[in-house]
């Protein structure tokens, strides 16, 4: 073990003691532990791991040798493919969080034909690769127990149904409660905040409004605390979770929930000016070069598909939930794989959560990018949000290592309108000041004008970190 | 007394409520499962793999 570099656990690792993730090396890793040793065989043997690789439900992976192990208490060692930009459930619009949920269900039907079953059912345990989602916890399955109720129950109904819910039937924004309770909506929460109307749909009676009941009434301590004896016919399991997948499937936002995101595609370009800006940020893109590009504030994606043209992966950032939605459905239509949309607000990006602040790693520490694309953005922070535009300047220098950057200026239609009711502080808010601003952290590569307009494009590269 | 060995805390109200849910969703699963594969019957003489549950089982 001298002279092997050391193994670091991954930090989200550690609540299953079957196993868990590290790098060694820079190479992921899986290490399956003893104790779930039979388990393991009988995913194999069952024909259940290689059933869900070939319907690309599970991400896949490669044995590694038993030396690898970064404990000691291995019987395996797996080295799973990555994934290249990790993403959480808070992050993601309706569609993109009902997929999820429901290949999860997929993934344990699938199971269940092969004597399998989930243990668990975690939001966290999908991730989206090629623009769908896929499990990526290969120790999630156990031989499945006659009679045995199906235990992921209230973790499904809490990373999945609850949120669902709440942003079908309350607000497209509730998504983001997620951010707050990484083990789920607290379905009594759920209840409290759904509308009246949902008891009377079966599936969220059920699921979220009388299981939140039973939970109260088994709380701890009670009398009732403990049921003596649960059991579950295959055929009752089978029913709740065909249940389960109705209840989700039936779930949608409202039509103007959708709708929304058309406000923002109002700009004040001419067509002129939209093809001319069009033609400049593909040049740019491909003069930039590098593999992945982060298009922040990408509404649904106009520019996010020129990066796609020009070679890149994309992922594509925006603050509002509906316009992420618009963006994510327009994708899965069109069968794109190379563009992830992704909510998120740059003013104040996902945190880092969970245990000591480690568990899921905040939007930062997760950029990747080779080339930021910031496009009818800068105005919006500097602005809207009264952040200095060297503060800009400094978190784009921190997503990645070229920008390719739009300065909108005061006179434009568009920051008149983020002017029209509030008084111009900001003095500073000028093609020189913002020169000045961005000079402390890039230089300029190229700039040009967006003909029939007085917005100008910047492509500069990164200077200091 | 029989204990649910779970790595998560499937929660003793869930449990409770999910066999309640399941015992209720289960009546008409049964019915849905019986008309489908009776509809499959007299469409193709071999039955055909698609139906989505397995074959229907007895209803309890």
């Amino acid at each position: 073990m001298s002279d092997r570099p050391a193994a670091d656990r991954e930090p989200g690792s550690y609540r299953d003691p079957s196993g868990f993730v590290f790098r060694r090396d820079g190479v992921l890793y899986r290490q399956v532990n003893q104790t779930f040793a039979d388990d393991w065989s009988a995913f194999e043997s069952s024909g259940l791991h290689a059933a869900l690789l070939s319907k690309a439900l599970l991400i896949a992976d490669e044995p590694a040798a038993l030396d690898v192990a970064a404990e000691p208490g291995a019987v395996a060692v797996i080295r799973p493919k990555e994934i290249g930009f990790i993403s959480y459930p808070f992050e993601w619009s309706f569609s993109q969080l009902k997929d999820a949920a429901l290949l999860t269900l997929q993934a344990q039907a699938l199971a269940a034909e092969h004597g399998m079953t989930l243990r668990d059912a975690s939001a966290y345990n999908v991730q989206f690769q090629r623009g769908r989602p896929i499990l990526i916890d290969t120790l999630s399955f156990e031989r499945a127990r006659p009679d045995e109720p199906w235990k992921p129950y209230r973790q499904f109904c809490e990373h999945f149904l609850a949120p669902l819910a709440l942003m079908a039937h309350r607000d497209g924004r509730l998504g983001l409660l997620l951010r707050d309770f990484i083990d789920g909506v607290p379905l009594d929460l759920a209840s409290e905040l759904l509308p009246r109307g949902t008891r009377w749909s079966p599936g969220l009676a059920a699921h979220v409004h009388l299981h939140a009941r039973a939970q109260r009434q088994h709380a701890d301590g009670g009398r009732e605390a403990a049921p003596k004896s649960v059991t579950m016919s295959q055929t009752r399991r089978l029913a709740l979770l065909d249940h389960l997948r109705r209840t989700v499937e039936g779930l949608r936002l409202p039509a103007r929930g959708t709708e929304w995101a058309d406000y923002a595609d109002q700009t004040s370009y001419s067509a002129a000016a939209t093809a001319s800006k069009e033609t400049i940020v593909r040049d740019m893109l491909i003069a930039a070069g590098g593999k992945v590009a982060w298009d922040v504030g990408a509404n649904t994606g106009r520019y996010s598909a020129i990066a796609v043209g020009a070679g890149y992966d994309v992922i594509a950032l925006d603050i509002d939930w509906a316009a992420v939605e618009r963006h994510y459905l327009a994708l899965r239509e069109a069968g794109e794989q190379r563009i992830m949309p992704l909510l998120a607000d740059l003013a104040d990006p996902s945190p880092a959560i969970g245990w000591a602040n480690r568990e899921r790693a905040s939007l930062l520490e997760r950029a990747t990018a080779d080339v930021v694309v910031a496009l009818a953005l800068v105005h919006h922070l500097a602005i809207g949000r009264n952040v200095p535009l060297g503060m800009v300047s400094e978190l784009l220098a921190r997503l990645g290592r070229s920008l390719i950057v739009e300065f909108v200026p005061k006179l434009d239609p568009m920051v008149q309108r983020l002017l029209a009711t509030r008084e111009d502080i900001f003095p500073d808010y000028s093609l020189e000041g913002f020169r000045a601003a961005f000079m402390r952290h890039f230089r300029v590569i190229e700039e040009t004008v967006v003909d029939d307009s007085r917005r100008v494009l910047f492509r500069m590269e990164r200077t200091a970190p | 007394m029989r204990l649910v060995f779970a790595y998560i805390d499937p929660g003793a109200g869930s449990l409770v409520i999910q066999a309640i849910i399941a015992g209720l969703v289960s009546i008409p699963f049964f019915f849905r499962n019986a008309i489908r594969s009776t509809i499959a019957r007299f469409r193709r003489a071999p039955q055909p793999e698609e139906t989505k549950g397995p074959t229907p089982p007895e209803p309890e």
